[in-house]
């Protein structure tokens, strides 16, 4: 059983057609025109328990829409969605008991009052009986390392301060469901860390399901087995986040250095390469082979380069993800 | 919906309303002082067009000016919040957080009202001194006059908050409502009754109004507690209100149903 399950989901809006020029505003005002954009068009995906999904697109893609209608802000205009086995939009408030949801860009923290007051609040409203309010609170404050500034008022947290804040927020009423929508945009790399291992901490401990969406693949790369790209509103790819990488890139990068000696015997390497390598850079004395694994099994590439060139130093590395989500997003489309 | 154990939860929002006034003092500072500026200013006026007489239309000018002081404080007892809060949040997109709480939105944004209500009586208290020197205070004159004012300003709260909360849920539609709140504002000072009370309008226009729903909001207690609406008038007035009550509320839920299928978030 998923616990979370989306068939053919669509979402149109339809504004009043803008007008340029003369008198713009008044025949915006008056118009009877309407654009309809497709926002979501067809999505069907499901999320079972514990799961870490990374949901990514570029900008606009659609991203943002989905998580609205799964946490139920918004109603789709057509296609079903089952949260815990409720459907978000109909039963808004067993369904808000169920989740939790951080929107990067905007905070749910009450801007003028202490986080202290805010976090009191969500506890009211999600019914939490006051020991259990203790025990997360402080388990959180721990976490998250959040003493220092509870009794600040939220405008003045820093941007990472006020992150966790939320973050707190989302989670202190154990919702088994977690919709993070860019919960690290604009964060420094500590800042970052200190998200990332706890959405990874809360996923172990509680097995809280998570929906996530990033630009940053180091999130990706870290927390998420599973990726759903979309791009128009259209589903690119639902799969394992390796699975993907050998579609994309089955190959592995070996960086080697020479000896100050080699660089001779390492041109000469370069200039009759072998058929199951490819040169992805030289540089003097250092560069960096592809070599398909399935081609040719890593430690026989090693022995191959090492028994013609003199090399101090050597290094294995997977393809970036980066590299891959670029070239999907650039061609919108993604291999079979 | 289920209001019951949703109860706790609208306290808290009452609470934490409560506290946000005090978080805004220097800003009630300042609405004090152009308060008591404006009453000077009212008081200014209405004794230039009384001018040597004492009494028109049947109004003594101890009345009018009474009417004016009272009318100012109340007008900043009563003003409604929600609906601005509700804009805000449009604007700014917050409003996805407040869409996905267990406790309906509507709820929420009355209980923040509550709670700023309840914030402001202390500032009131501070207040009337003032008041009674730059214009004039006294007691009702019976009890009859008291308990029926006190009935009909709770009633014309309740009217203020669901006459301004369409006006802050066309933001659903038209995200900005700026220019709508400051037109509502100007037109909604006048039909209430608060800038000029209905009985120095001419006959046809007073007689409308009488009958809609916006002196309610302000001519209805005032005109009880400077002795204009006396005996059963007093009945009949809060009836009004009642009645205005149960049909805006209808009116604010028809809107609401269509607002919230009309949410589109900005940004993101």
């Amino acid at each position: 059983m998923p616990i979370i399950s989306a068939h053919h989901l669509v979402k149109d809006f339809v504004r009043p057609k803008r007008h340029s020029g003369r008198f713009a505003a008044l025949r915006t005002l008056l118009t009877s025109e309407s654009v309809t954009t497709r926002a979501v068009d067809d999505i069907t995906l499901s999320i079972d328990e514990g799961e870490i999904v990374g949901y990514l697109g570029p900008n606009g893609a659609g991203k943002s829409t989905t998580i609205k209608m799964l946490s139920g802000i918004l109603t789709p205009t057509s296609g079903e969605v089952e949260v815990c086995g409720v459907v978000p939009w109909e039963q808004r408030t067993t369904n808000a008991l169920n989740i939790g949801v951080v929107f990067g860009q905007r905070s749910q923290l009450w801007w003028d009052l202490p986080l202290t007051e805010s976090l009191a609040l969500i506890g009211k409203m999600y019914r939490m009986e006051e020991g259990k309010y203790r025990a997360n609170l402080d388990m959180l404050v721990e976490l998250l390392e959040m003493q220092s500034f509870l009794g600040t008022p939220v405008r003045q947290l820093s941007l990472g301060q006020r992150m966790r804040g939320d973050l707190a927020a989302a989670v202190l009423y154990e919702p088994p469901v977690l919709f993070l929508d860019e919960p690290t945009v604009g964060l420094d790399v500590v800042a970052k860390e200190r998200i990332r291992s706890f959405i990874e901490q809360i996923n172990a401990e509680r097995r809280t399901t998570v929906l996530l969406t990033t630009h940053d693949l180091g999130d990706v790369e870290r927390l998420c087995q599973r990726l759903i790209i979309i791009d128009h509103g259209r589903l690119l790819f639902d799969g394992a986040t390796n699975d993907l990488k050998r579609r994309y890139a089955p190959h592995r990068l070996l960086d080697i250095v020479t000896a100050p000696d080699g660089e001779g015997s390492l041109g000469a390497f370069i200039d009759a390469l072998p058929a199951d390598f490819a040169l992805e850079h030289h540089d003097g004395m250092g560069a960096t082979f592809a070599v398909n694994p399935d081609v040719i099994a890593l430690p026989d590439a090693i022995a191959i380069i090492s028994s013609r060139v003199p090399i101090i130093d050597l290094g294995v590395r997977e393809p970036a993800l980066e590299g891959i989500i670029r070239e999907i997003y650039e061609t919108r489309e993604v291999m079979a | 919906m289920t209001i019951s154990p949703s109860l706790p939860a609208l306290k808290a929002c009452t609470g934490m309303a409560l506290q946000r006034t005090w978080a805004y003092r220097s800003r009630m500072a300042l609405w004090i002082l152009r308060n008591m500026l404006m009453l000077f200013s009212m008081r200014m006026i209405w004794t230039a067009v009384y001018g040597d007489r004492t009494v028109m239309n049947g109004i003594h000018l101890d009345m009018m000016i009474l009417y004016v002081t009272i009318g100012m404080l109340q007008a900043y007892l009563l003003e409604p919040i929600a609906s601005g809060e509700i804009a805000r949040r449009i604007q700014r997109g917050t409003i996805a957080s407040d869409l996905v709480r267990p406790v309906g939105f509507l709820p929420q944004m009355l209980a923040y009202d509550i709670g700023f209500l309840i914030g402001r009586i202390p500032l009131i208290a501070i207040v009337l001194p003032f008041a009674a020197i730059v214009g004039s205070l006294q007691a009702p004159p019976t009890l009859e006059t008291a308990v029926g004012y006190a009935v009909s300003l709770i009633l014309a709260y309740v009217l203020s908050v669901l006459v301004w909360l369409p006006i802050g849920m066309i933001g659903f539609w038209t995200i900005n409502t700026t220019g709508i709140n400051f037109l509502a504002y100007s037109v909604l000072a006048f039909v209430s009754g608060q800038m000029v009370p209905l009985w120095f309008l001419p006959d046809a226009l007073r007689t409308t109004l009488r009958w809609l729903p916006f002196q309610g909001m302000s001519y209805a207690p005032l005109s009880i507690y400077v002795g204009e609406t006396t005996g059963y008038d007093i009945l009949i007035t809060i009836a009004t209100q009642a009645i205005w009550i149960v049909l805006l509320a209808a009116l604010v839920w028809w809107i609401w149903q269509r607002a919230r299928y009309a949410v589109q978030i900005q940004g993101g």
